[in-house]
């Protein structure tokens, strides 16, 4: 009986010893930053501003060292057929974890007040923690979910976060004070909590063994048999295509490309329906559309953001190995052996690298303009809506760039989308990202040192990186290029039409240059007018990287 | 026509087609006039790569038991019956000789082979004679 | 039907020299390898031996670390689409685009290969049972297998190259799948390249066999010279031996005491001879199966 608990225990280590220390240090990321930015600030501990960070970055932290530790625990339907019972396969699961998480949240808040001078309480959370780990166990363990079931499951938890807020003054009100001491009736508390869900998931475990599956009310099926029923006239042409490239088009768009306009147009009705029904609500149409607008300005912005998410899937031209079910380990996306390369199918459909380059980026193209055109629709309906409810013709715009607000938006969705897919097209996207976030880190780093010192120093560091970050682009831009030009990638009559779109972007740029602007700034826009041509000779010169290895 | 391919035993697949035809004439089931399947044909019946199938049929060939008709196909030839008495002999012989192979290996004498052999002839053809009168 | 891998036949796969290392592990070995159009080509080898990197090569999915490879006399990778528009390939974990459904799969190739086959995939349809409307993710083994082999098929390629194509699957779809390569090379002309280790298969169905072994070719031959030229034979010795007696020309041998069985290669007469000057009489002597061969030559 002793050996099955150390063979678990030698396993969790050894799968773990990447996940465990690498979700750690990932979820641990972000609240360090913020801490130290605010430390040159001098924040006071007392000030709410800490409670409430406190507060946001538990959960937050809490949920990334989960995940490792799920990681490291792998499935809990590996062990089904082992001679365990499943109160016993439960309760390994549940208490290795339950402690480790709360052995996690403890060193991170200690290293928090260690390093910032903070005296957050750790013994609550740290309690919390194992517990909510529990509270996740009956949706961890299974391996069947639906999403009934999952809503089912995961309600209580929502109570449960609630309870903690509650600890640090009410339950639905601003925080007041920190959770300390902890009480004997929280500990009681969180101990029948952690009980009571122990058995729900041996409970739910037990009908998992035996493959018995979760209740569902098949509404996901339902949707997507409407949207398949609906869609297919319109997605599937009853002519065979008239080109390889349509085809290619098609395969690009259908699962891909639709996905950066689907998620443009969920965020943007969900603001619009906020607003409706705030405005039913309370009132005062004006105030709510005004906040309506400037939230869809700001979310512009916020556009190359979500263009840049799209942009991996886009360029990512890895197929589904549903045949082979390997563990995916942190190892594996260092290695890049299977896990983005290009699939066998695809590397060998009878087309050359430029024309599949294309196919993408022109999928890119579309995906952007559509998705951007949702999004200055219904910025232009709001404004058009507020004209009615009484508000003033003057457009709400940003000072500096006015009406060129609206087709910088789009560019820089488009220069985003493509460039961040040509790093996926290369099929070793993971380590471009693994890199860029390192450089980032040690960008932030930097930053906030020069921050801390006098502004001329500032400018003696930062102006100096802005040059060479520009002149790196540009250059970079040219030799990729020569490069792709000399492998016949990009014809001369496309060289040309990109060499003026440059341009032309430049001189518009220039043309409203604010008058005090930097001379840095000249180079920072001839740098942002090689970004959106760069990827038409990266792209291909990607997929050629990534299809003849 | 029922030919039957074997991978076990280490015959080469065209020499198992040969042979297998040769014992179909032999035994009369196969008959002068009867047409062989296309090469095609038997090859995708039998799982068997297509040359393999020609080169058995021009060994048939060279042997004189077949004959290719210039459009019509592979037939059997019109042997005469010597030539088909050769190749029951044939046949029989490599039988008696694993017979005998294998009655060295035990030990067993040719005087004893000899008498089992009339022994058996005399069980079978009483068995025969009784299924007869039993009809 | 003519002659296939006749020497006098235009090269279809020409690899000359091709060495590729992954990190320190080295998969091709300085290999060489001809394929002459028409026949079938069987390449068989263990796991491991480099199979699959072969044939990424031939492709263009691997680029040459030192050697070269040639197919059609192109470059596969600076020639994507002059090599691969006259392939056609089924990897071997069956890689398709899961979320099409199969009709799809099959408009979406047929773009592709100008002499797309349109009445010959819908056959092919029929023959393998295939449902249009199945998701290419919902499709079972097999018929992933059969749906895969159909995009491959229906343009009629040149040269079919198929890697394991039997590997997990059932004997019916096993028999769906020789039953194309024959169909394949009975039209004149074309060729198949195809890599397996169920070898009764490739006894069948291959006109030739190279055998790969650490990323080395060991063998290539016609069928039928390999199975001429290998023998098992049996010898008796006058005096009990602990070990087998060594005899010249010995691929494999076991045995014990006084009968020692060998696998021998080539001159069969030779080898009697040498067997008996050292005062072995022969006992017995039987053809092999490509099954022993292959495993006399790579264990032995």
């Amino acid at each position: 009986m002793h050996r099955i608990p150390l063979a678990l225990l030698w396993e969790m280590s050894v799968k773990g010893r990447w996940p465990l220390p690498g979700f750690f240090l990932l979820g641990n990321l972000m609240p360090m930053f913020i801490y130290t930015a605010l430390s040159q600030l001098a924040v006071d501990y007392d000030d709410p501003a800490l409670l409430n960070m406190h507060i946001i970055f538990l959960p937050l932290v809490m949920f990334q060292c989960a995940i490792g530790i799920v990681a490291a625990q792998g499935t809990l339907s590996r062990l089904y057929a082992t001679p365990i019972s499943t109160s016993m396969l439960v309760a390994w699961h549940g208490m290795s974890g339950g402690l480790l998480l709360a052995m996690e949240i403890a060193v991170a808040l200690w290293l928090q007040n260690l390093l910032f001078g903070f005296s957050y309480p750790i013994a609550g959370p740290s309690l919390f923690a194992a517990t909510a780990w529990m509270a996740a166990q009956p949706l961890v363990c299974t391996s069947h979910r639906t999403i009934s079931s999952f809503c089912v499951i995961a309600s209580p938890s929502v109570l449960l976060f609630l309870w903690l807020h509650s600890r640090y003054g009410s339950w639905f009100a601003q925080p007041t004070h920190y959770w300390s001491p902890v009480s004997i009736a929280d500990a009681c508390t969180l101990l029948a909590v952690a009980t009571v869900f122990h058995f729900v998931t041996v409970t739910v475990v037990k009908r998992d063994r035996c493959g018995e599956r979760m209740p569902s009310l098949n509404g996901w099926k339902w949707l997507v048999q409407k949207w398949e029923a609906r869609g297919r006239s319109a997605l599937i042409p009853d002519r065979p295509f008239a080109s390889l490239e349509e085809a290619q088009r098609w395969y690009e768009w259908q699962p891909k490309g639709i996905a950066f306009p689907v998620i443009v147009l969920l965020a943007v009705s969900a603001g619009v329906v906020a607003t409706v029904a705030r405005i039913v609500a309370l009132g005062d149409a004006e105030t709510n559309l005004r906040d309506l607008h400037e939230g869809l300005l700001g979310g512009g912005g916020i556009l190359s953001i979500i263009a840049g998410i799209a942009g991996l899937l886009v360029g990512s031209t890895a197929t589904g190995k549903t045949q082979r079910h390997r563990e995916v380990t942190i190892r594996d996306l260092a290695d890049q052996t299977e896990f983005e390369r290009m699939g066998d199918f695809l590397a060998t459909r009878p087309f050359d690298n430029a024309t599949f380059a294309h196919a993408i980026l022109s999928t890119a193209a579309r995906s952007t303009i559509i998705a951007w055109g949702f999004w200055a629709t219904v910025l232009a309906a709001v404004f058009v809506a507020r004209l009615f409810a009484g508000g003033a013709w003057e457009p709400i715009l940003p000072a500096e760039v006015r009406y060129w607000y609206l087709p910088l938006t789009l560019l820089g969705a488009w220069v985003v989308m493509t460039n961040i897919s040509t790093v996926t097209m290369t099929g070793r996207g993971s380590k471009f990202i693994f890199t860029g976030v390192i450089s980032g880190v040690a960008l932030l780093v930097v930053s906030s040192i020069a921050r801390s010192g006098a502004s001329q120093a500032t400018e003696a560091l930062v102006v100096p990186f802005l040059w060479s970050i520009s002149v790196l682009v540009v250059a970079g831009t040219v030799w990729a290029f020569k490069i792709a030009t000399e492998r016949n990638m990009v014809t001369m009559s496309l060289l040309m039409k990109l060499t003026f779109a440059a341009v032309l972007v430049t001189a518009v740029a220039v043309a409203l240059k604010p008058a005090d602007m930097h001379n840095v700034g000249y180079m920072l826009i001839v740098a942002f007018a090689s970004l959106t041509i760069l990827p038409f000779a990266t792209a291909p010169l990607g997929i050629a990287w990534n299809r003849h290895r | 026509m029922q030919i039957r391919i074997n991978t076990h035993d280490g015959v080469p697949i065209y020499l198992q087609v040969v042979n297998q035809i040769k014992y179909l004439v032999a035994a009369g089931r196969l008959s002068g006039g009867d047409e062989l399947p296309a090469i095609r044909t038997l090859a995708e019946t039998l799982i068997v790569n297509p040359n393999t199938i020609a080169r058995a049929y021009r060994e048939l060939e060279h042997a004189g038991i077949v004959e290719k008709r210039r459009t019509a196909g592979t037939f059997v030839t019109d042997q005469g019956s010597p030539l088909a008495r050769k190749e029951r002999m044939k046949i029989l012989t490599e039988r008696v000789d694993q017979l005998l192979a294998e009655s060295e290996q035990m030990n067993v004498g040719l005087e004893e082979i000899v008498k089992l052999l009339g022994q058996r002839h005399s069980v079978i053809t009483k068995a025969k004679r009784k299924e007869g009168s039993d009809d | 039907m003519t002659d296939s891998f006749s020497e006098s036949s235009t090269p279809i796969v020409e690899v000359q020299g091709l060495t590729r290392r992954f990190d320190d592990k080295v998969a091709l070995n300085d290999l060489s390898l001809t394929v002459h159009r028409g026949g079938v080509f069987g390449l068989i080898g263990g796991n491991g031996a480099g199979k699959t990197t072969l044939i990424r090569h031939i492709l263009g999915m691997f680029k040459a670390q030192s050697g070269s490879v040639k197919v059609f006399s192109l470059d596969p990778v600076k020639d994507p689409v002059g090599v691969l528009g006259r392939i056609g390939y089924l990897s071997e974990d069956r890689d398709l685009p899961d979320w099409m459904r199969v009709h799809q799969l099959v408009r979406y190739s047929q773009a592709f290969y100008p002499n797309w086959d349109s009445a010959y995939a819908s056959e092919l349809m029929d023959a393998f049972d295939l449902d249009p409307k199945a998701k290419v993710k919902s499709l079972s083994r097999g018929q992933r297998a059969r749906a895969g082999l159909l995009v491959a098929l229906a343009h009629r390629p040149e040269l079919l190259v198929l890697d394991e194509p039997s590997s997990g699957l059932d004997p019916v779809v096993r028999r769906d799948i020789l039953g194309s390569i024959i169909r394949t090379i009975a039209d004149d002309g074309r060729t198949v390249f195809f890599s397996s280790h169920l070898l009764d298969e490739v006894e069948r169905v291959a006109d030739r066999v190279a055998i790969i072994h650490h990323g080395q070719i060991m063998l290539n031959a016609g069928m039928d010279d390999i199975k001429q030229s290998h023998r098992r034979v049996t010898f008796r010795f006058n005096e009990s031996t602990s070990e087998a007696p060594a005899i010249h020309g010995t691929l494999s041998c076991e045995g014990s005491g006084q009968e020692w069985t060998y696998v021998c290669d080539g001159q069969l007469d030779q080898f009697r001879n040498a067997g008996q000057a050292i005062g072995a009489a022969v006992v017995d002597e039987a053809a092999l199966t490509l099954d022993e061969i292959f495993v006399a030559r790579v264990s032995g």
